[in-house]
């Protein structure tokens, strides 16, 4: 009897165990920060075509603290399953000029995104199903704002692979040679510099 | 000392109870009270009686998100398109494809991914037939149950409206 008792008790003890374990992870992964994948051409100059990992935070979108130039992670208006990284463009109230399809005409369209709603696009105009074509979208979509990027150079090999921080604030930072470059370099960099130091001697 | 260590053991249980509370209430099932008259009489029949009115609270099951499956008739509960902060509770009408007379007397179709919401109430209810279609995305829940007054204890009927819609062919 009391063997059965102890047993039922372990038994409890691991369940909440359990359970505590995945209701922080829940908590973590839907309020604090989660890793995503992400990949597809519409974002193409920031992110890369194929497998990009990011850190998306989900704590500023709560507290409306997301603005124009922030990437957020979307949940796509035609398909409820599937999310989307774009970028926003224009928060409620503003007057967006856009381009409907930038391959065929270069009318320009104006609108003025309703209340409650956001505009986003993504950076490569060409190839991006967004804004342009379904409207602006309601803000009770945006699921979080990207924050931290792993960082690979596919061009280089012999270059170390390193995480870099990337404040997605403006687009003039996002162009690979203009990331800011001594986050991480760490003894690869040391190691040149002494080289050209001692050839120059 | 030990009135400190009691004190942390009992904060401990509180978030930890409180986190495992979340999960449940995001994932699987949530209770809700329901407002206002925009869904009588399927909740709130009598919203101005006279010890005031009584709101409905009604189970919210959460399982539909897997897939974003819905049918016509179901009862769902999403944030408004205009105001993100707002959650309210509508009845689906609609869904992506079908045909539907919107009150100016035209008929649209209802985009990809989207769907009608409409109130068991027309004459007090703000719904699709102000705002337009709303994103499946929005949805956070089904309603499946009342459980709060105990004599209003019941099933959420699913009810589909004659003569609104004409589905694709």
């Amino acid at each position: 009897m009391s063997a059965w008792k102890s047993i039922a008790k372990e038994a409890f003890t691991q369940t909440c165990l359990v359970a505590k374990f995945l209701g922080f992870l829940h908590l973590t992964n839907n309020y604090l920060f989660s890793p995503t994948l992400v990949y597809g051409p519409s974002m193409l100059p920031t992110l890369n075509l194929t497998g990009d990992v990011l850190l998306v935070e989900h704590v500023s979108h709560r507290f409306q603290k997301v603005g124009p130039g922030d990437v957020v992670l979307v949940r796509s208006p035609l398909d409820p399953t599937k999310m989307v990284t774009k970028r926003i463009v224009g928060m409620e109230g503003d007057q967006i000029n856009f381009l409907p399809d930038p391959s065929i005409t270069d009318i320009c369209r104006t609108i003025m995104v309703p209340k409650g709603h956001i505009w986003i696009q993504g950076d490569n105009m060409h190839a991006s199903c967004d804004s342009r074509h379904y409207g602006p979208v309601p803000y009770g979509l945006v699921h979080g704002k990207l924050f931290f990027r792993e960082f690979r150079e596919a061009e280089d090999p012999n270059k170390p692979n390193f995480a870099e921080l990337v404040h997605y604030k403006s687009l003039a930072a996002i162009h690979y040679d203009s990331f800011p470059t001594a986050i991480s370099l760490g003894i690869q960099w040391q190691e040149v510099t002494n080289e050209s130091n001692s050839r120059k001697s | 000392m030990g009135s400190g260590s009691l004190l942390w053991n009992l904060t401990k249980k509180y978030l930890t109870a409180g986190v495992i509370g979340l999960t449940i209430t995001d994932r699987f099932a949530s209770i809700v009270p329901v407002r206002g008259g925009s869904m009588s009489p399927t909740f709130n029949p009598r919203t101005n009686t006279a010890l005031g009115s009584l709101d409905d609270r009604v189970l919210i099951e959460k399982f539909c998100l897997a897939k974003y499956k819905f049918s016509h008739g179901d009862v769902v509960v999403f944030r408004s398109p205009s105001d993100h902060k707002q959650k309210l509770i509508k009845r689906i009408i609609g869904l992506p494809g079908d045909w539907i007379g919107t009150p100016q007397n035209d008929v649209i179709k209802i985009p990809e991914g989207h769907c009608w919401v409409e109130g068991d109430n027309p004459v007090s209810s703000m719904d699709s037939r102000t705002f337009g279609p709303i994103p499946l995305g929005l949805v956070h829940g089904r309603a499946t149950t009342i459980v709060w007054p105990p004599q209003r204890i019941c099933h959420v009927e699913r009810r589909i409206p004659q003569d609104r819609v004409s589905p694709s062919a």
